[in-house]
């Protein structure tokens, strides 16, 4: 990693074309920005639609998913629509909500929510029907209620492929939000690269996706702290 | 004796809060755009001009990029009025939105004294007229804004096919200059002040301006409003529009002193002393709209571009009944 | 009624949408009736210049996906089997895992212009990941006992890598396939949205931009039978080429 930085910089001290920039020059910009109020306001506004979205999202895919894993129902039902419209890109949708909800966040959150649902609950699903069926058994056999199998034995052994599934979540619910902010906002991370880019401010480009950056590989990092302490009883291997 | 205490409380209370809605002027939410709207960005900018502002109807001026999202915002009802050009009003009003055009803002005009929207190439590019586009790119503010229109007229003047032989690329206005200096487009959109800014930097070269592209002087930008608040709402508008006509011919009468405030109170980013000396355009004084003119773009939007799928009359879409006499 | 389950969802939220889309609540701009949306729809299949659109965008997708194939399969490979390609390489992909590529869009543009290659170069990047990691792992756990069977009957390291590692990584590749196919078109469909003048995402913005809500879920209905018919034929195309393990569920 540290070497592909090197030569980044070597090259940049070389001549670069104007558009890139070397990694000592993002960094002295993006110390600026940090200075600046301007740069806080953005990330503000994009971490008021990603994270709600997400949280949105990823409660109700896992509770979905739980769901859908468990009674065959409900899975009949919901699970083909899930997958029928898996490939679709969710952002396509964006449009249309902000015609039924507004130009406002609320539209934002929404998509980011619908996008960030599915992973989570293909997960969940998958989760809730591996559950190895002999603990199940054991549980029924020492007279546990559905209920407590189900919070004691399904979730706990769902909670590894959850916790990959949030992941990848929480990696789409940064793209998705970029992506609707570079198609239609006025504030906000995606809107500041666009409006760098149309303005040939190509610091600021690069401050922006720094931003966005570390914010998505912080989130990563802290999701899999979460992990590590939620699942302390499974080694680890991904 | 309870009851009747608590029916006299709700009746007083109901009779209050109407009365304080009363006396709240209704709020007028407005979509406005980036370039040529002087008179309306003064209402907000010198509300010391407009008397009725505050006590007859109260102004929200929301700033929009293009025409699609301020007719989105529209529909999803975030809007009241707006500006947009006449032209996009009739295509919106062809396509079933309930809107109708109340007053002029400009006009493209040829002449001297008069800008015209301008579209540009790099000065030592290889494109030399509107033919040389063909298997170019020709940036434009918004899919069926007027700079779409004037843009696929400009190429069909040329014979060349727009979509097929040159693609449209919508992009917004304060990029333009750099995309073409850049080669990202080959041609783009220019309107003041971002034309004179970028003549004062150099390296761009004229095309063809709207009013060469479509042939004759044409309403450019009007205002507009929605159906349902022109009914509930004629006063508000009567006022607004009374307002809108003196600031009107207070800009036309004080145009320094205008531009002045303006660019003090943010409305334009373009350098002051660049944005004096700009041309301006067309404006009619007492806000009269040239329907003649929308209705020859109706057909053109009609026979030439398929914008339209049958032919309307523009003259529903006009009500200049609640300009001042 | 069991063979039905599933559509009873899907055919309640249809009939559901008809219905309010009738009811004159509102204006058909706002929730256009099926029928409408399904006229677009024949339109949209039946007119050469929009099919041209659907077949820019699939072969963004697909050449980027072909790129990041050919790529992510070899660098997989290669870290899987050996540890200082690994050591090298693994930091990079995990690290900058979690950071949103199409960031990089607005810089490729101008590396790439506004054409297609700043789509393509995009789709790569992204599709890259799932296939290298996927790859990656799978290669790592090739069974041994099949590797040393083959060394003892005198195999070159070639024929190994041919014979042995590469049919047993090949249910990971095509896991890595299966993931990243949807990843093109996802990536295709938002570079379009966000700054093109062709392409399906184009013509999603172009139509609700012309006020034609009908029009635009035409295109969406399009993008969705699009990625699904992409799926169903790496399905098939899976089967023929691992035909001794059946697909049952992937793993995102």
């Amino acid at each position: 990693m540290l070497l592909v930085l090197l030569v980044w910089e070597l090259l940049w001290i070389r001549g670069l074309p104007a558009y890139v920039l070397g990694p000592v020059e993002i960094l002295k910009d993006f110390s600026i920005a940090l200075g600046s109020e301007e740069l806080y306001s953005h990330i503000g506004a994009s971490l008021m639609r990603s994270l709600p979205g997400f949280a949105i999202g990823t409660l109700l895919g896992i509770a979905a998913g739980l769901a859908a894993g468990i009674a065959r129902g409900f899975d009949r039902m919901l699970s083909p629509v899930i997958f029928l419209t898996y490939p679709v890109p969710k952002i396509v949708m964006l449009p249309l909500f902000m015609l039924w909800f507004g130009i406002g966040d609320f539209s934002k959150i929404l998509i980011i929510a619908l996008a960030c649902f599915y992973p989570t609950f293909i997960n969940a699903y998958y989760g809730a029907k591996s559950t190895p069926a002999i603990l199940v058994w054991s549980g029924l056999n020492m007279g546990a209620g559905r209920w407590r199998i189900f919070s004691r034995v399904v979730v706990p052994s769902a909670l590894p492929l959850i916790f990959a599934g949030m992941r990848v979540s929480l990696a789409l619910s940064f793209i998705v939000m970029f992506a609707a902010e570079m198609i239609n906002a006025r504030s906000g991370l995606g809107y500041l690269i666009r409006a760098a880019e149309n303005g040939l401010r190509f610091d600021l480009m690069y401050v922006s996706l720094l931003s966005i950056a570390i914010l998505g590989y912080a989130g990563d990092r802290l999701l899999r702290l979460a992990r590590g302490r939620a699942l302390a009883w499974q080694e680890q291997g991904a | 004796m309870k009851r009747s205490r608590l029916v006299a409380f709700l009746v007083v209370t109901a009779f209050s809060s109407f009365n304080v809605a009363a006396q709240e002027p209704p709020l007028i939410r407005f979509g406005r755009g980036f370039a040529a709207e002087e008179q309306v960005w003064l209402m907000s900018a010198r509300p010391d001009l407009t008397p009725n502002q505050g006590k007859k109807y109260q102004l929200k001026q929301i700033l929009f990029q293009a025409n699609p999202e301020r007719f989105q915002a529209f529909l999803a009802g975030e809007l009241d009025g707006g500006t947009a050009p006449g032209l996009a009003v009739i295509f919106a009003r062809a396509q079933g939105v309930d809107m109708k055009i109340v007053a002029s803002i400009c006009l493209e005009a040829a002449g001297k004294e008069w800008f015209s929207t301008t579209y540009m190439v790099k000065d030592d590019g290889p494109v030399r007229s509107a033919a040389d586009l063909k298997g170019g790119t020709v940036g434009v503010v918004g899919i069926k804004t007027a700079t779409d229109l004037w843009a696929r007229a400009g190429l069909l003047n040329a014979g060349v096919v727009p979509d097929k032989d040159t693609k449209i690329f919508p992009m917004g206005f304060p990029g333009m200059g750099d995309a073409v200096r850049t080669g990202k487009i080959n041609a783009g959109t220019f309107v003041e002040p971002f034309y004179s800014a970028e003549v004062a930097r150099g390296g761009l070269r004229k095309l063809f301006t709207a009013v060469e592209a479509v042939g004759y002087d044409h309403e450019l930008l009007d205002i507009w409003f929605g159906g349902k608040f022109l009914k509930t709402q004629p006063e508000a508008v009567r006022a607004f529009l009374a307002d809108y006509v003196a600031v009107t011919k207070y800009y036309l009468a004080n145009t320094a002193q205008a531009k002045r405030d303006l660019h003090k109170a943010g409305f334009v980013r373009t350098p002051l002393e660049i944005y004096l000396k700009n041309a301006d355009w067309k404006r009619d004084p007492n806000a009269r709209i040239d329907v003649a003119s929308l209705d020859r773009l109706s057909k053109f939007m009609l026979e030439k571009l398929q914008w339209l799928e049958k032919p309307v009359t523009v003259g529903e879409m006009i009500d200049q009944g609640y300009l001042p006499r | 009624m069991r063979r039905l389950a599933p559509f009873a969802l899907i055919g309640a939220l249809l009939l559901g949408w008809e219905i309010a889309a009738r009811s004159g609540l509102w204006s058909p701009l706002l929730f256009p009736s099926l029928m409408r949306i399904g006229y677009e729809f024949g339109l949209f299949v039946s007119r050469t210049d929009r099919l041209i659109e659907a077949w820019v965008s699939l072969h963004r997708a697909l050449g980027g996906f072909a790129l990041a194939a050919v790529v992510g399969v070899v660098v997989g490979m290669v870290m899987g089997r050996s540890a200082l390609v690994a050591g090298l390489l693994d930091p990079l992909f995990s690290g900058t895992y979690a950071v949103p590529k199409l960031a990089l869009f607005p810089i490729f543009i101008f590396v790439f212009g506004i054409g297609s290659l700043s789509k393509v170069a995009l789709v790569f990047l992204e599709c890259l990941y799932p296939i290298v990691i996927i790859t990656c792992h799978g290669a790592r756990s090739v069974n041994r006992v099949l590797i040393w069977s083959a060394q003892n009957t005198g195999a070159s390291r070639t024929e190994i890598l041919r014979r042995v590692v590469l049919p047993a990584t090949a249910p990971f590749i095509f896991a890595g396939f299966r993931v990243a196919l949807p990843v093109a078109l996802i990536v295709v469909i938002m570079t379009e949205m966000v700054s093109s003048a062709d392409g399906l995402g184009y013509q999603v913005i172009y139509a609700m931009s012309s006020l034609k809500t009908d029009r635009m879920l035409a295109v969406v209905v399009a993008i969705a039978l699009l990625g699904w018919l992409l799926d169903k034929a790496l399905a098939m195309l899976r089967d023929r080429l691992v035909y001794w393990e059946k697909l049952e569920t992937y793993y995102v």
